[in-house]
């Protein structure tokens, strides 16, 4: 899985590969926001009462909450009226209905990232929902989807078609008023992805979302919403890039997913937003709320993030355990190098009967990097026969990364098992000589390492991903060791 | 020679120490779970208590019950500090041992204050605030007591008490301390407040062993603030023993400032009905080459709730140095409740953590093991939990406090398991 030294050294040479402003006309809303922007916002979209009504509830919400501030991150104070809360491409009204009526400017896009829409289509067999911005321009696959009964859209089309789903799913596992991030999303997201996969039903094809940030100064708010009924399956991988630029961005989106009897959702993350310069200049600030409801019995959430992007992260991605012998799951690699701070972990809520969690964190920091595990896993008093495990391991590159853990364990039953296991160290001496011993140039060696030190998280990642994952690790470590 | 280590000390008087306490006490208030610290600790029970004053002195004699507690064998001391309603009783306690080797028993320093900073510390602001009396134990460099010196706080009736202890230990010296609380038997019945700071100051080379017990009354609510400072080379091992009381917490922050210092926090809880224990510990590797372990065991009965947290700071001069920790827990009956929260916060990439959390109920191989050999289910149990205990018991090095110390754990776990016949005898290393 290990690219070569040429391999390595052309990605350094070329730099933040995504680093471009594409020139499209966008129609967006003058920076600011109050009751008005949200119903700018909702009426823009032709969205129905009830859901205008949510977003204001939200907003009103938001306005009596604080910024968080338990976070081991530090950034600017955020300017909350110097956002933008919409933009959409113009060209909206003629959407196009094939790859070749698509923007040629954006087709080129999706080439500098390498990721022409054609070539997905035919070998990887995977849907793209792509998000430009925020309205969801371009949605393949779909008719393949309809015929299995699943349901694969954006999630403004879901508004318009499916609003009996949305009315019943949306703010069920993280409500309004969870977080100061997620009320600002609930007030005012954008678009985002909706997936429904009816009963008994097993998704056809992994379903995949690329997100871009690209409008200067716009906050991306993105809404995903992923519900398996009995016995279904779907499998979700989301990753994104982002143009470089001298402006911080907040990217505050919410997933949520629910889980029925014996569902299963796997839920993959490979997240390279830009991290800003060596000087921590820029990079995408990234405060999402993630979390999963396994509502059946023996339902399954899984989720697999790959973090190397980013100037700040802040991402639990959770786990309720509430049907009985549920299973939740989360692995983690986060990379943190340059200035990058990145705050993530999960949170695993044992509700059922013999509920089962497993964690596996890895972090690594180099340069001036700031790594934050940040875990918790609660038995509740109905939780009989609960298990977890939990892995989290940082690595630390350079005397000037920082690592820290802090993970809760609380247990309110007597028939729980846990184990909790951490530890932090550097890349050994010995390990390093033996590679170098038998030829491998330092840096290859410690890559080498690294991928060796997250096997156990890219396992969990669907092939293509795991390739990707690997190369994007040694990528964001240039110049980080030696 | 090397110069002996000076705290920076502003010479505070006690007066002007109760105003700074007392100021700072009225600021900050008690402490709340939001607190991160006190996030597994109520302090609901002291709303209302008066904790500006240190409880009055006795009139009329010594109360009854203490002459009795004063003068029980316990584990094997030479010599025996004892503190009543947090004042030292002077004929009540034996310190020829003390005297020998010219260790001063004393009422001042100018370390108090300094070691345990009340800036934002609001029970230790309020210790300050409430100061009167004390206790100094000074050793001269070079000194060594061969043998346990025991301070014995007894709490005689429903009471604020303020205590503050004083260890500084010069140069190469050598002691073992036992820190015990316990209650006279009218106390015992009644709800008093033990509020106790306890400062460590450990010269180049010096050894300190210090093992809290705390046996207070079953509706004592008790809580001792331990701040260490460790100088190069020396060693600081501490054991606390949480067996008695309805609320007790103990806090323990270790500032490692020298080259070499190592230092090692162990501890075993026991709870049951409805008490809470609670164990804060902070490691703090401030230079390199230091080294520090952490071993908690808790055992929770009833409705009980055990709480660690365990913060170890890797700084960024601390390059060489190494910590582990390890909290392991026993849920007896549906209802108790564990909480761990192991933390490390690393600024250096050449060092050494792990640290290990466990929650959960007997090995079943174990248990099957002993079962297979003919022991009852029940009595298989109560083998392996006394041995869960047991385990964390055997990390005290003074013999007697082992024993002393293996007759209290199993004093309080016959309430919950069939424990009869059972001595350390059966369980005697070798």
């Amino acid at each position: 899985m290990s690219a070569s030294a040429e391999e390595i050294s052309e990605f350094t040479n070329r730099k933040y590969e995504a680093g471009f402003v594409t020139d499209i006309e966008t129609e967006s809303l003058p920076p600011g926001l109050s009751e008005d922007t949200v119903r700018f916002l909702s009426a823009k979209k032709g969205e129905p009462e009830w859901l205008l009504e949510y977003r204001l509830k939200a907003y009103r919400a938001w306005l009596e909450m604080d910024e968080p501030t338990w976070a081991h991150v530090r950034y600017e104070p955020i300017d909350y009226q110097a956002i933008s809360y919409f933009s959409a491409p113009k060209s909206n009204e003629n959407a196009p209905k094939s790859l070749a009526e698509v923007d040629p400017e954006l087709l080129r896009v999706y080439e500098k990232l390498g990721i022409p829409l054609q070539e997905q289509e035919m070998l990887a067999g995977v849907a793209v929902d792509v998000v430009f911005d925020s309205v969801s321009v371009v949605t393949t696959f779909k008719a393949k989807l309809a015929e299995a009964g699943v349901i694969f859209s954006s999630f403004s089309e879901a508004v318009r078609e499916h609003p009996e789903l949305i009315k019943k799913y949306l703010g069920s596992v993280v409500p309004h008023t969870d977080n100061y991030f997620a009320a600002l999303n609930a007030a005012v997201f954008s678009d985002g992805s909706f997936v429904f996969v009816p009963k008994g039903v097993r998704c056809p094809m992994e379903l995949s979302t690329y997100f871009r940030i690209n409008e200067k100064n716009t906050g991306q708010f993105e809404r995903t919403l992923i519900v398996c009924e009995d016995n279904a399956y779907v499998s979700y991988l989301e990753g994104c890039t982002a143009p470089m630029r001298d402006e911080n961005q907040l990217h505050a989106a919410v997933v949520e997913l629910v889980a029925l009897e014996d569902a299963e959702i796997k839920y993959s993350t490979v997240q390279n937003w830009y991290p800003g310069n060596e000087e921590g200049v820029g990079g995408i600030y990234n405060f999402v709320t993630k979390r999963g409801i396994c509502k059946g019995a023996r339902s399954k959430i899984s989720w697999t993030q790959v973090e190397t992007g980013s100037a700040i992260t802040w991402k639990y991605p959770s786990c309720i355990l509430q049907g009985d012998g549920s299973i939740g799951e989360f692995y983690s690699v986060a990379l943190s190098n340059m200035r990058q701070q990145a705050d993530t972990g999960t949170k695993m809520i044992h509700i059922g009967k013999d509920t089962k969690s497993t964690i596996v964190s890895k972090g690594i920091s180099a340069g001036r990097g700031e790594q934050t595990y940040r875990g918790a896993v609660k038995i509740l008093k109905s939780a009989e026969g609960a298990r977890n495990y939990t892995q989290c391991d940082s690595l630390l590159i350079g005397d000037t990364a920082k690592a820290d853990t802090v993970p809760y364990v609380e247990v309110h039953n007597a028939s729980a098992q846990l184990e909790h296991e951490a530890s932090t160290s550097k890349i050994s001496d010995d390990q390093l000589f033996y590679c170098q011993q038998r030829g491998l140039d330092e840096e290859n060696a410690v890559s080498l390492i690294v991928n060796g030190f997250c096997k156990d998280v890219f396992r969990e990642l669907p092939m293509e991903f795991a390739v990707e994952a690997g190369k994007l690790l040694e990528v964001s470590l240039e110049g980080a060791i030696g | 020679m090397v110069a002996q280590h000076t705290e920076k000390a502003p010479e505070l008087t006690v007066a002007a120490l109760n105003a700074r306490g007392r100021e700072r006490f009225a600021a900050l208030g008690l402490p709340s779970t939001r607190r991160e610290a006190w996030r597994y600790f109520p302090t609901k029970a002291l709303r209302g208590v008066d904790l500006t004053k240190a409880a009055p002195v006795a009139g009329g004699g010594v109360a009854p019950g203490v002459a009795e507690l004063a003068s029980a064998d316990f584990a094997d001391h030479v010599a025996r500090i004892v503190c009543v309603d947090g004042r030292l009783e002077a004929s009540l306690s034996t310190v020829d041992v003390l005297t020998a080797v010219e260790a001063s028993l004393g009422q001042t320093s100018e370390l108090i204050g300094t070691v345990a900073d009340s800036d934002d510390a609001p029970l230790r602001a309020a210790n300050e605030g409430a100061l009167v009396a004390p206790l100094v134990l000074t050793m001269p460099a070079n000194t060594v007591i061969d043998g346990l010196v025991e301070i014995l706080h007894i709490a005689t009736g429903e009471q604020v008490v303020q205590p503050r202890l004083v260890l500084a230990l010069g140069r190469s010296a050598q002691l073992s301390v036992a820190q015990r609380f316990v209650a006279t038997p009218a106390a015992s019945a009644v709800t008093y407040v033990v509020n106790a700071v306890t400062e460590i100051v450990l010269d180049d080379n010096a050894t300190l062993d210090h093992v809290e017990i705390v046996d207070e009354g079953a509706a004592a609510f008790h809580v001792n603030d331990v701040v260490a400072r460790l100088h190069r080379d020396s060693t600081l091992r501490t054991f606390t023993a949480t067996l008695g009381g309805g609320s007790a917490r103990t806090a323990i922050r270790a500032e490692l400032v020298g080259a070499g210092a190592s230092c090692a926090l162990d501890g075993l809880y026991i709870a049951k009905d409805r008490e809470r224990y609670d164990h804060y510990t902070e490691m703090d590797h401030i230079v390199g080459h230091t080294d520090s372990s952490e071993y908690y065991a808790g055992i929770m009965d009833d409705r009980a709730e055990g709480s660690f947290q365990g913060l170890v700071f890797m700084r960024e001069g601390a390059r060489k140095s190494a910590t582990a920790q390890m909290n392991r827990n026993l849920l007896l009956s549906q209802g108790a409740v564990a909480n761990s929260k192991p933390q490390l916060e690393i600024d250096n990439d050449d060092v050494k953590a792990t640290h290990g959390t466990t929650v959960g109920q007997l090995d079943e191989l174990a248990l099957f093991y002993l079962t297979s050999r003919g022991i009852e289910p029940t009595r298989a149990k109560a083998i392996l939990t006394f041995g869960f205990a047991r385990d964390a018991i055997s990390r005290v090095r003074h013999a007697g406090l082992q024993k002393a110390l293996t007759t209290l754990a199993l004093n309080k776990l016959a309430g919950s398991l069939d424990l009869t016949g059972i001595d350390d005898g059966d369980l005697a290393d070798g």
